[in-house]
């Protein structure tokens, strides 16, 4: 079985109706098959890193750090490929509450804190490869199903003349 | 007479098609667009509808003045180029200059004054080319003159819009509405010319060349306004082959970036594409173009912080989780600092159709550089290619 074709099996798994995709609904739809929340927090990350995930060792959380110095259709990508490893239940490093939120403190004053323990978050090639191909059979069915809006493009190079076209019944 | 009807009727249907979009609008009332749009719709399918003989004719019976279907038929045209030229400030959202609504208001002056003074007195005329007093070429003049200058604006605001717009089907209905205006000004500036010449010279050769000239201008005029005013869907399919051919280029194009910047820094997952899946998907492809450019123009920007912008060799390879970069040569890193220089360049803030063109002119960009810089006894020497 190729990777691929493993992923799409996890992908169709979750059963989720992707002509109604919105990066809420998605988000929604895991945490409910999971039984865990997700929370997403945008964060200045090292060269070389994009996104890190974490699981709550005390609560069902999933804490998913977003590199928030790129484009925003870059984040969202980011977002599908840390989502892709909670689909694929990949292994990831475990924080308690207590840890997290020392880490988080101490970060607010030297980010450079918080590198250092995404840093060591577990990080194999292949785990990779399987959350990429994840992210990209998602979008792959976001854009079959003519919603590449909700991965953060816009419709139009002007939406202001789309405003006046769709008043004049032209659109 | 029958080419004067079938375009009126076309005036007709756009005007009440329209008629309840415009009715939609909330804001019709203070002047929205549709408003605008619909005004100028109304006020050509006037014009038009009294250019038909026998309606000319029954209406100045009907109020017993002689030729005010004439004045009637140039002040609807001086009204629909003063509307749509309103709306085509609200598009640009500049503010209307004043000197728009004066010029209108002395053009319908202009035209009244010389109506009542030398037009009225005239036997009902049906062919308004040739001047046969001065008053006519005063009255056709005054017309000819405040339209052509009021087409520019339209030309300029579609012309300006198809520039800017990234959209194929967009484009099209906005170079649709631009030949529909140039083709106005030209015929109103061969109207210009010919309303001279046939006053001087009624016999004149250079009638049999202008006229026909004109008649073609008015049937592109009719035709572009009408296709102008069609639904987006029609224009979609009409732009379906050349958005194809457009993005297949793009992906070309992007696709060779990406290559240039894998060596450096390689993606996560590797593989080629296959020609069929490629262009049934263009859209996934090229988001997926971009957003491997943007991996690799993050990591180019991580390199740049720790080697003074690339000017110095990378001690270590930084780490990303899933990729095995590379350790780079004096080559390699002349490579990405050109690189990182032209992925710079972008506002990656754009739209997404704006930002893959901004990536094919890095693309294009960088290829030309490289030719130039990594040449060697004529041959080009590609980092991209030597892995």
């Amino acid at each position: 079985m190729t990777v691929e074709a493993k992923m799409k099996a996890v992908l169709d798994e979750l059963d989720f109706d992707f002509s109604q995709f919105t990066m809420d609904s998605f988000v929604d739809w895991i945490e409910r098959s999971r039984g865990r929340k997700i929370r997403f927090i945008h964060w200045e990350m090292p060269p070389g890193m994009f996104g890190v995930w974490m699981s709550d060792a005390d609560e069902p959380i999933e804490h998913v750090f977003i590199d928030n110095s790129v484009p925003p259709m870059h984040q969202v990508h980011i977002q599908l490929h840390e989502l892709s490893h909670i689909l694929c239940a990949h292994p990831t490093a475990r924080l308690s509450r207590h840890e997290m939120g020392a880490l988080l403190l101490k970060a607010a004053e030297d980010p450079g804190v918080l590198n250092e323990v995404l840093l060591r978050a577990p990080a194999k090639k292949d785990l990779e490869e399987e959350a990429e191909i994840m992210a990209a059979l998602i979008q792959h069915q976001v854009i079959r199903h003519e919603r590449l809006q909700q991965l953060g493009v816009a419709a139009s190079s002007n939406e202001g003349v789309i405003d006046h076209l769709q008043s004049l019944g032209l659109v | 007479m029958w080419d004067k009807v079938v375009i009126a009727t076309l005036a007709w249907f756009v005007t009440i098609y329209k008629f309840d979009a415009m009715r939609r609008d909330g804001q019709w009332r203070t002047g929205s667009v549709t408003f605008y749009f619909w005004a100028f719709s109304l006020f050509t399918s006037i014009g038009l509808t009294l250019m038909i003989w026998p309606v000319y004719l029954a209406f100045d019976r009907l109020v017993g003045l002689a030729n005010l279907g004439w004045l009637v038929i140039y002040v609807s045209f001086a009204l629909a180029i003063y509307f749509i030229s309103a709306g085509c400030y609200i598009v640009l959202e500049q503010p209307k200059p004043r000197l728009m609504s004066w010029s209108l208001l002395l053009t319908v002056v202009v035209l009244t004054v010389v109506y009542a003074v030398g037009i009225v007195t005239l036997p009902e005329k049906a062919d308004h080319t040739v001047p046969e007093v001065l008053a006519e070429v005063i009255f056709m003049e005054t017309i000819y003159i405040y339209i052509a200058v009021l087409c520019a604006i339209p030309m300029f605001t579609f012309i300006r819009l198809a520039r800017h717009e990234q959209i194929v089907s967009a484009r099209l209905r906005w170079l649709v509405g631009f030949f529909a205006s140039f083709f106005s000004f030209i015929v109103l500036l061969i109207k210009i010319v010919l309303t001279v010449l046939a006053f001087e010279d009624p016999a004149t050769p250079a009638l049999t060349v202008l006229y026909p000239l004109i008649a073609v201008g008015i049937v592109a005029v009719s035709i572009f306004i009408t296709l102008a005013f069609l639904p987006n869907k029609l224009y979609q399919a009409a732009a379906r082959p050349f958005e194809f051919l457009d993005k297949l280029l793009a992906l070309y194009e992007l696709k060779s970036l990406q290559k240039r910047l894998d060596p450096l820094c390689p993606p996560v997952v590797t593989g080629r594409l296959r020609l069929k899946d490629v262009l049934g998907d263009l859209d996934y492809h090229l988001y997926r173009a971009l957003i491997a450019i943007w991996d690799a123009k993050k990591t180019l920007s991580g390199y740049a912080g720790l080697t003074h912008d690339l000017t110095l060799l990378p001690v270590t390879a930084i780490h990303s989780p899933g990729r095995n970069l590379p350790e780079w040569d004096a080559r390699k890193l002349q490579q990405a600092r050109l690189l990182h220089d032209a992925l710079q360049t972008v506002d990656d803030e754009q739209p997404f159709t704006a930002l893959v063109k901004s990536y094919q002119r890095v693309s294009r960009t960088v290829r030309r550089q490289m030719g130039v810089n990594f040449s060697l006894g004529g041959t080009a020497l590609d980092v991209a290619y030597q892995n």
